[in-house]
């Protein structure tokens, strides 16, 4: 099928392949499908791809021999290796980031680590945590040091959000996230849509299939079977209450990752053998079978990452009654839609309590479950999702696309160039002009190619000079000017200064990742003894200090750099972590304001 | 260039006299040209027994004649005359040049023998240049000048002739030139009519981050100029002092990977603790970050209700 002009491209995993997401995809484009051109790029190697009716779907080999790139991606990300083939395009072509999990740590993982790249893994690190990134980096790739709790709380989001166009997200929830870890980006929430099967299989039938008697409550739990689950809690509530409920039997369908949680050998020490049927991963038409047929779907997690529970609003559109943590996105469905619990010391007690009850009283369930029925069918339709899709596309096509690493080609200039460079400008500006040391230490690269400079301070004879390395077409700009231009839109940035301290906060903010900035300083002042430090701390890694006189085949040339008794610095940016705007700069420490964040947290 | 032969190695031996003969062919060569005198050979290949007589010429101008009739053992090993058919011209004139210069051998009959010999300076001719006598020779290095190695030199005792100057890093022959350029501050100083400052082509390989030293000398002798040698490169001390303290950052860095290995007892070391408190603050100050940054987030979804950031589902 030949690929539209006009559309969109939405890369994807789609069903067969056992991920949610690619249902959910599958979903979504048959009410896009409708609207607008619609072409899935699915991973080479893929064999088969399910896509509605007027859906093209490509191969990575296919989308690269077409045109595409003019149209609006759309890039649906999970935190798992099935999207690792979509990262690079992610880069080259930004576009819109549909965010289905907090963190994306463990999908970077894949991408590095898990090919042999642990450097990339290091470096991506840095980049996104800076200093304390580095740190960690280093531990991993000299000790092999990493936490689980690392993949939770270390999301790594902050470059592939930064670099979009736009961020759709399922709840309040996950776009502070968005914003916490992307503070521009643009984020749009679309609740998780909900397509119920056309044709489901009756409850009766279902709870036959899995010999489930009529008078028996069925707990349900649908989904991975991870320890965030939580599926031991809800298991020793059980077996902990057993005497106080009805005959029940608890139904765990999903993928079983024994080696992070063994649900089997639970069951099996808490003696629910007889009470619990566990089943692996079910097809999406016994997913909602078995919802309909559960009387209480148990969608508990903790710790919470922000991501996405397809689990719970299919659940909860099915009619289910589920329970729910009364935490982060799930906090966010109205009272009386689900039974929420607070998160707290007497949690176990309560979930015991609250199963009890349920299990009891067959009108509550009735209710909530009509209730969370009626709420999904009217915010959780396909129709608003496609709608508030077809928006946030749009918003985005004439959207820019963020401003965020450098691509200028620049030329380190060696010191045989340094020394032509030096000939060339006292033809220029005369044969008895005092060159300033940046110019001599060749602390400013040379560029050809058309890029972003601008010049903070500079005097006639630097102007003359930065024309000399071809950079005359640069923004000159005193200090005030300066700071307000937006972020990362600059790719060079030359700070002439006297004796004060760099604004070296100000200078991160305004240069994209990659940028340069050279500081060519009168004298260090206060700067020098902590230099490194405080470039460190405002996220530069410094390429060149001189405050000598580089080597010359002509005696004036270090005349030149005796007279003008200067001082320069070359430093790329890497990070923007932990070099908060409105944050004082702390030139005199290492430590990037660790007080200071605590006092904001606070 | 060094004598192969000199004219200890060739004493004179009487032997009789060249006959001319119009069907003889001659050849020979210049082989070496120093104060002790230019060295030679010319051979009548028809008539062995027969001596030549040669003339040495610089462009136009004669140097001298001399009798190829000098024994030297090189020319027997070269099976050349029975090593006879040597000579050394012990000239007193010594050419004005331009340098350098070509010495080509002639036959008294006006025939053409062998290759030119070029000659670098007059230096290599004069034997008031030699080395006992270099003393006599002034001058200074000025140092580096738009890519030349700049200065003068000038012989007194041989006042007329210009002086060899050669640039060396280390042992390695750079450049090498002559000390006849003008300047007027050495015609003031009558030196030379002024005609003896050098400019001496550095080449830009040099710069290559390395410190070097730079000397120049007088050709031939090994005289070095005042001022010879020219550090050049990085400061000798700036380099000392980063690689000490290079040096200094390996080692710790060793200890510390000494340090964090399990002592022998079975106790771990103080390196261990310290890379555990690092990641611990570490981690604690990307969680602390993140808090804030979320609050932060949370406290401006919260006071503008419609965030323009945030487009929720209820404002569309």
């Amino acid at each position: 099928m030949s690929a539209p002009d006009a559309g969109i491209v939405m890369f994807s995993p789609l069903p067969p392949r056992p991920n949610g997401i690619a249902d959910y995809c599958r979903e979504l484009l048959a009410g896009l499908a409708g609207h607008i051109g619609c072409t899935v790029v699915v991973e080479d190697g893929t064999d088969t791809a399910v896509a509605p009716p007027g859906v093209a779907v490509l191969t990575e080999a296919e989308y690269r021999g077409r045109p595409l790139s003019h149209l609006p991606h759309v890039y649906q990300v999970g935190n798992n290796a099935d999207h690792v083939y979509m990262l690079p395009y992610m880069m080259q072509v930004p576009g819109v980031v549909v965010l289905h999990d907090a963190s994306l740590h463990y999908l970077l993982d894949q991408a590095t680590v898990a090919r042999g790249d642990s450097g990339a893994y290091a470096a991506a690190l840095e980049c996104e945590y800076g200093h304390a990134g580095r740190v960690l980096g280093a531990q991993f790739l000299s000790h092999g040091l990493r936490e689980t709790a690392m993949f939770q709380a270390m999301r790594m989001t902050g470059t592939l959000l930064g670099t979009a166009r736009g961020v759709i997200v399922h709840s309040q929830f996950a776009a502070a996230q968005v914003l916490a870890s992307a503070p521009g980006a643009r984020v749009t929430i679309v609740p998780h849509h909900v397509c119920p099967p056309p044709e489901p299989i009756s409850p009766s039938r279902q709870r036959a299939a899995l010999g489930i008697a009529d008078h028996e409550v069925m707990f349900l739990s649908l989904g991975f079977v991870t320890r965030a689950k939580q599926i031991d809690r809800a298991l020793r509530a059980l077996k902990a209450r057993l005497h106080d409920l009805p005959p029940f039997q608890y139904v765990i369908a999903g993928a079983h990752r024994p080696h992070e949680f063994d649900v089997a050998a639970l069951v099996a020490e808490l003696g629910l053998q007889d009470q619990v049927k566990l089943l692996d991963y079910v097809e999406e038409s016994a997913f909602f079978a078995l919802t309909r047929a559960a009387d209480v779907v148990i969608n508990l997690r903790h710790p919470i990452g922000g991501e996405t529970s397809g689990t719970m609003v299919r659940a909860l559109g099915s009619g289910a009654c589920v329970v729910v943590v009364d935490r982060g996105p799930f906090a966010e469905i109205p009272d009386g839609i689900a039974v929420k619990l607070a998160w707290d010391d007497g949690f176990q007690d309560r979930l015991g309590e609250t199963l009890v009850r349920l299990a009891l009283d067959g009108a509550s369930r009735t209710r909530i479950g009509g209730a969370a029925a009626a709420y999904v069918a009217t915010a959780h339709g396909l129709d608003r999702s496609v709608a508030q899709y077809l928006a946030a596309l749009d918003a985005a096509r004439h959207a820019p696309a963020p401003a965020w690493a450098s691509a200028a080609a620049w030329e380190m200039t060696a010191p045989c160039a340094v020394a032509a460079a030096r000939a060339q400008a006292r033809q220029v500006l005369g044969p008895d002009c005092v060159l300033p040391r940046w110019f001599l230490a060749g602390a400013v690269p040379r560029s050809d190619d058309p890029c972003r400079v601008a010049v903070v301070n500079a005097t006639a004879t630097d102007r003359a000079l930065l024309a000399e390395l071809g950079h005359g077409g640069a923004s000159f700009l005193g200090h005030a000017d300066f700071v307000a231009l937006p972020p990362r839109t600059i790719d060079l940035l030359v700070l002439f200064l006297g004796r004060e301290d760099p604004p070296l906060q100000a200078a991160n903010a305004v240069l994209a990742f990659g940028g340069r900035l050279a500081l060519a300083m009168a004298a260090e002042a206060n700067f020098a003894p902590n230099a490194v430090n405080a470039l460190l701390a405002h996220g530069f890694r410094v390429d060149l200090r001189c405050r000598e006189t580089p080597p010359s085949l002509d005696m004036r040339d270090e005349q030149d750099g005796d007279r003008d008794g200067g001082v320069c610095w070359l430093a790329v940016k890497y990070t923007e972590f932990g070099v908060a705007a409105g944050q004082a700069a702390p030139i005199a420490g290492q430590a990037p304001g660790r007080e200071a964040v605590l006092a904001r947290a606070a | 260039m060094p004598c192969r032969f000199g004219p200890e190695a060739m004493p004179p031996r009487a032997i009789r006299p060249a006959r001319k003969s119009a069907a003889a062919k001659a050849t020979g060569g210049l082989l070496a040209a120093s104060p002790a005198g230019i060295v030679g050979w010319a051979w009548l290949t028809a008539q062995p027994d027969r001596m030549v007589d040669v003339v040495v010429r610089a462009a136009e101008q004669e140097l001298g004649r001399a009798r190829a009739d000098d024994f030297a053992i090189g020319l027997v090993r070269r099976r050349v005359g029975g090593g006879v058919p040597g000579f050394v011209l012990r000239s007193s004139i010594v050419p004005q040049g331009p340098y350098p210069l070509a010495l080509t051998l002639w036959t008294e009959g006006g025939e053409r023998l062998g290759e030119t010999l070029l000659v670098a300076d007059a230096a290599q001719l004069d034997a008031r240049l030699a080395p006992g006598k270099a003393a006599a020779v002034e001058g200074v290095l000025d140092g580096l000048n738009a890519g030349r190695m700049t200065g003068w030199a000038w012989n007194s005792a041989a006042p007329e002739l210009p002086v060899g100057v050669e640039l060396h890093d280390g042992a390695r022959c750079l450049s090498s030139g002559l000390a006849d350029q003008y300047r007027p501050d050495l015609a003031k100083a009558g030196k030379r009519g002024g005609a003896c400052g050098f400019a001496l082509e550095v080449p830009v390989a040099l710069l290559d981050g390395a410190a070097h030293r730079l000397h120049v000398r007088v050709a031939g002798h090994g005289i070095e100029l005042p001022n010879s040698p020219v550090t050049f490169g990085p400061l000798l001390l700036g380099a000392l002092t980063d690689e000490i303290l290079l040096l200094r950052e390996q080692v710790a860095r060793l200890s510390a990977r000494v340090e964090q290995t399990v002592a022998p007892d079975g106790t771990f070391q103080a390196g261990l603790v310290r890379l555990l408190a690092d990641r611990v603050a570490a981690l604690g100050d990307i969680q602390i970050e993140m808090v804030a940054r979320e609050m932060d987030a949370l406290r401006a979804m919260h006071r503008v209700a419609a965030s323009p950031a945030v487009e929720t589902a209820a404002a569309a």
